[in-house]
Order: structure tokens, then C-alpha cells, then sequence
């Protein structure tokens, strides 16, 4: 069952084709990554997923709802999170989660039961009371990623979840994104990190808004002549 | 070239550098890694006498850093993590600016670093505010190489750009090697280890290990064992906290087992076996650097993530 599909999908900015004729589908609990040079489309590409940016043609569909005529549905199924954290610094970790959790249209109740259901999972009961602005860079975007999923999004979208953190804390962000689409969880991200696209299911490499190769890493890579992801990129964003 | 031994630094009570000490030999890439907040830019800040209320010595070239200020200044070029050129100004007027500043010319530059200049040419005239993050990144390293610096540090030059754009600027770096500069580079991004002759990775403001590339392979006190072939969640889930084995860590799909030497695999193929996962393959693997900072971070009893 695809989750997310979109039948040439565009948004041009006057003459620009920043996402040009986008034709790509998502089944249920996979990870794919998106990969390209900055300006290749990826973000403008996520942002119309997310039903925030319309589209100039085509159509999509994102867990089960049509992103031009039902995004605002859209954005009640869907998870969001992006590289500019946004947590409020001046409240408690707990009172960061019970501020979106009302947001996402929950009651106290359920937000109680929510957080009960993950502060063990992520590791989190030590920094239930700290303030956000306590919290090191590490647990700020465990928090974020909390936060994204605290709804038990159908789909969720990561832009770059593990930059600037250190080995074992991307490790461990990988546990949550593993386990997060082990459960059912659509995950579509963004990553520079050419090691970690080798984690994902499926890959779209991106060029001036086009798709130019797409596949599991195992085919791109085959696609490069055995030679790495790396040496696959070089040759697309020529 | 650079010697540092016990450098301190705090803010308030709380210590970002604690006793760090390493040696950059002339003409070599020294590579600084580690979360952010790790302490990497207060490093840089320090080498390039920007802080000076730091405990411990640190010379460079010989000169104290906190005698030789002027000095210093000569022979180092500096990168600072954030993009700090002029961004009204063209590509020209911004090199035309910083060596003024040290009474040399642009054509210094177009001079002795051609393969540099002639990516940026086609830009000249172009404020510096359009161009691409990996075009500024050079036009950075240009302005920091005017006055033909024997030593250039860059605080994370590769951070936010694409992997085309890492990749030309590291071509860059390579180069200057080859021509005597020494390179001081800090960076989060793994694959760019291979490149560089030392490394010292800094994790909450201490040292967790210094050495080459190659070296920290080899010490690898570990045999390492890699299982695939289930939903890596799974996997990962079935495998943790399992006696006899010394603990695990998700890599990418398949879960890692770092065995102690004395150990043989079949312990994972056993267990691997009676939990009725059929389906698993069991190989020995080679530990890449993330392998080795894993055992170097799960060592570490005051680890948090960071």
C-alpha cells in the first residue's frame, strides 16, 4: 500500500522549476531518502507533501489525503521535523511536550498517556523537569523527534534528524527512526550524510527539481559501478 | 608546527576544554571532530588568539600564542564556522578587502592558488550573498589565504554544503597539503575522516581519543560482528540485553556486536539460532571509524548523549 504518491508533481517560482514533473511512491513503513545538492528541491518537494506549499501542477496524495484539495488534513496525520529545532526554551521538557501535544488537538489525558508510553523508550524520564535551553544539542533533537511523533503520525518527515550529533547519538536516533517505521510509521527525510542514505529502503536522488536516479541504495549503487553513493552523486550534479 | 598541552578553558563553572593536548606536524591535516558542543569552535577560538583567557600552552611555530599575538597573525588564515565575508560585496571586493588588510593584492591569490580562483572566476563580479553555500566556502578560504598563510584553520568549512561541494573543497585542502600548508579542520561528517593524517575526536569537552585514521583501526580491540536480514528494529530489539554478549548497537540495517577477542561468532549464530531467527545472516566485519568511537564513547562511563 503506497502512503505517499504524486503523479508529476511541480511548483515553479516565476521561471524557476524548483520541483519539476515529480512522479514518486511510498509504501507503508518505508524510509526514503532524499538526496541532492542544496537547490536541487528537496525541501520545496517536502514542504508540498506536507500540504504547506500548494502546487504548481500535478497531484498528490499523502496518507490518504490530497495534497492541494485536503491539506489541512494533511497536516493532522503527518509529523514535522526540520533542522532549526523548535522548542520553546523557556519551558520545561514536559511542558514542551503537554504545549504541542495541545497543539496536535490532544487532551491532558491522553498526553499524560502518550508520554508514559515513550519517556522510556527515548530516555527521557532524567529530563522530564530540565528546561529545554538546558538540554545538550543531542537531547534537543531527541526531544524534537519526540515531539514529531508524539501525534503517532502516519507519516513523518525528517529534514537532516542527525546533523551535529555525535556517533552514538545518531546511533541511537536511528533506534527511534527504525522502530518509529517498524511500527507502521512512513518516514520521508533528507540526509547529507552519504552513510546514512545507505540506511534507508528506497533513495531519490534530486537535480534542478528533477528526479535523476531512484532505487534501493544497493541498485544507486550499482547504478555508480560499485563505487560508492558518493561517486553516484558526483555524476548526477554535474 | 602546533603543540598544545593542557588547555583549559571555562565559562562560569562549566569546563568546554578539558586537559587537551595533541601535535600538528608541518604540512599534515589535523582533523578536530565531535558533537556540536563538544568544544571544537572554543578550540579554534583559542589556536587563533581570539580567546586568551584559556589555562594551559600552546605554541605554534615555536611562539608562545600569548606573546607572539602579532606574530602569529602572520602565519595563520582562519575559516570561522560562520560565513563572515562582506555579503554587499562582490567576490573581488571581498578579496580586494582582505588583503589590503594584510598590504598584499588579489592577484596574490589568483597567483599562487590558480585551481582555487579559476572555480570562483566566472563569480567575480557577483556579491557574495548569491552565491552557493560551497561557492562562499572557497570564496572563504580565498580571503583566508591572501597573505599566504603557513597554517589555515577551518571550523567546520564543510558543514550545511552538498556532498559535490564537500568534496571540491576537500580536492582544495588536499592541495594546499601538497604545497607545505598545514590544516587544522574541524568536521562532524564521518566519511571525511579518510582524508586527514591525525584526528582527535573531543566529546564533552575532553579528549576521547587521538590518532590517525589508520591507526585507530588498527587498534580495534574488538572482533566485530555484523547480523542482517530481519527489519533492523527488530533485530536491534532481539538482540539487546542478551547474555553473553557484551551489548549492541544499530549500523545502519544491521546490528553490530563488538565480541571481546576471545570470543567466536558462533555465540551470535547460537543465540541467533535457539530465538528463531531463521533467517539472519552472521559475518564478521571490518570496524569503520564510527565502529571505534562507539567503543571509545561506550568506555566512557560519564557518556550522556551529547
Amino acid at each position: 500500500m503506497n502512503v505517499i504518491y504524486t503523479d508529476r508533481l511541480s511548483k515553479h517560482f516565476g521561471s524557476l522549476k524548483a520541483v519539476d514533473q515529480v512522479s514518486i511512491s511510498v509504501g507503508q513503513g518505508e524510509i526514503m531518502g532524499l538526496l541532492g545538492a542544496n537547490g536541487a528541491g528537496k525541501t520545496t518537494l517536502i514542504k508540498m507533501l506536507c500540504g504547506m506549499l500548494p502546487p504548481t501542477k500535478g497531484t498528490g496524495v499523502v496518507a490518504g489525503y490530497d495534497i492541494v484539495g485536503q491539506a489541512t488534513s494533511i497536516r493532522h496525520h503527518i509529523g514535522y521535523m526540520n533542522q532549526s529545532v523548535s522548542l520553546l526554551d523557556n519551558l520545561r521538557v514536559f511542558e514542551n511536550i503537554e504545549f504541542y501535544g495541545k497543539i496536535y488537538g490532544m487532551n491532558k489525558k491522553e498526553v499524560a498517556a502518550r508520554w508514559e508510553e515513550l519517556v522510556d523508550l527515548f530516555k527521557m524520564g532524567d529530563h522530564r523537569h530540565k528546561l529545554a535551553s538546558e538540554l545538550s544539542s543531542g537531547w534537543r533533537q531527541m526531544l524534537a523527534f519526540v515531539i514529531a511523533v508524539f501525534h503517532n503520525p502516519k507519516t513523518l518527515f525528517l529534514d537532516e534528524p542527525t546533523s551535529g550529533l555525535d556517533p552514538l547519538s545518531r546511533f541511537e536516533m536511528w533506534e527511534q527512526i527504525y522502530r518509529t517505521a517498524y511500527h507502521g510509521t512512513t518516514i520521508v527525510m533528507s540526509t547529507h550524510y552519504l552513510s546514512e542514505a545507505w540506511y534507508c529502503d528506497h533513495l531519490i536522488m534530486m537535480e534542478n527539481g528533477r528526479v535523476t536516479a531512484e532505487g534501493s541504495p544497493e541498485h544507486l549503487n550499482e547504478l555508480s559501478g560499485n563505487r560508492g553513493l558518493g561517486q553516484l552523486f558526483l555524476m548526477h550534479s554535474e | 608546527m602546533i603543540t598544545a598541552s593542557h588547555i583549559y578553558k571555562y565559562y562560569g563553572n562549566n569546563c568546554v576544554l578539558n586537559d587537551i593536548g595533541f601535535r600538528v606536524p608541518s604540512g599534515s591535516i589535523f582533523g578536530i571532530m565531535g558533537a556540536n558542543g563538544a568544544g571544537k569552535s572554543t578550540l579554534f577560538e583559542i589556536m587563533t588568539t581570539l580567546i586568551r583567557n584559556f589555562g594551559g600552552d600552546l605554541t605554534i611555530k615555536g611562539m608562545d600564542i600569548r606573546k607572539h599575538r602579532k606574530d602569529i597573525h602572520r602565519i595563520i588564515g582562519y575559516v570561522p564556522g560562520q560565513f563572515s565575508l562582506y555579503e554587499e560585496l562582490t567576490v573581488r571586493e571581498n578579496l580586494s578587502f582582505f588583503a589590503r588588510i594584510y598590504g598584499c593584492t588579489p592577484e596574490h591569490i589568483m597567483k599562487n592558488h590558480p585551481a582555487l580562483w579559476e572555480s570562483l572566476a566566472p563569480f567575480s563580479d557577483k556579491p557574495a550573498r548569491y552565491l552557493s553555500g560551497g561557492m562562499q566556502q572557497k570564496l572563504a578560504v580565498c580571503c583566508a589565504l591572501v597573505h599566504n598563510p603557513e597554517i589555515l584553520f577551518l571550523d567546520e568549512p564543510t558543514t550545511g554544503i552538498d556532498p559535490r561541494a564537500r568534496h571540491e573543497l576537500w580536492r582544495e585542502l588536499i592541495a594546499l597539503r601538497s604545497q607545505g600548508v598545514t590544516i587544522l579542520v574541524s568536521t562532524h561528517y564521518m566519511e571525511e575522516a579518510e582524508n586527514m593524517d591525525n584526528l582527535l575526536f573531543l566529546h564533552l569537552g575532553r579528549s576521547l581519543i587521538q590518532a590517525s585514521p589508520r591507526q585507530m583501526l588498527q587498534e580495534y580491540d574488538r572482533l566485530l560482528v555484523s547480523v542482517s536480514g530481519m527489519h533492523p528494529y527488530q533485530l536491534f530489539r532481539e538482540l539487546t540485553g542478551r547474555s553473553g554478549l557484551p551489548g549492541c548497537y544499530l549500523s545502519g540495517k544491521n546490528v553490530h556486536i563488538p565480541l571481546h577477542k576471545d570470543q567466536d561468532m558462533e555465540v551470535v549464530r547460537e543465540i541467533c539460532h535457539k530465538a528463531g531467527m531463521a533467517n539472519t545472516r552472521v559475518t564478521r566485519v571490518q570496524p569503520g571509524i564510527e565502529d571505534v568511537l562507539i567503543r571509545h564513547l561506550s568506555h566512557d562511563t560519564t557518556r550522556t548523549i551529547a
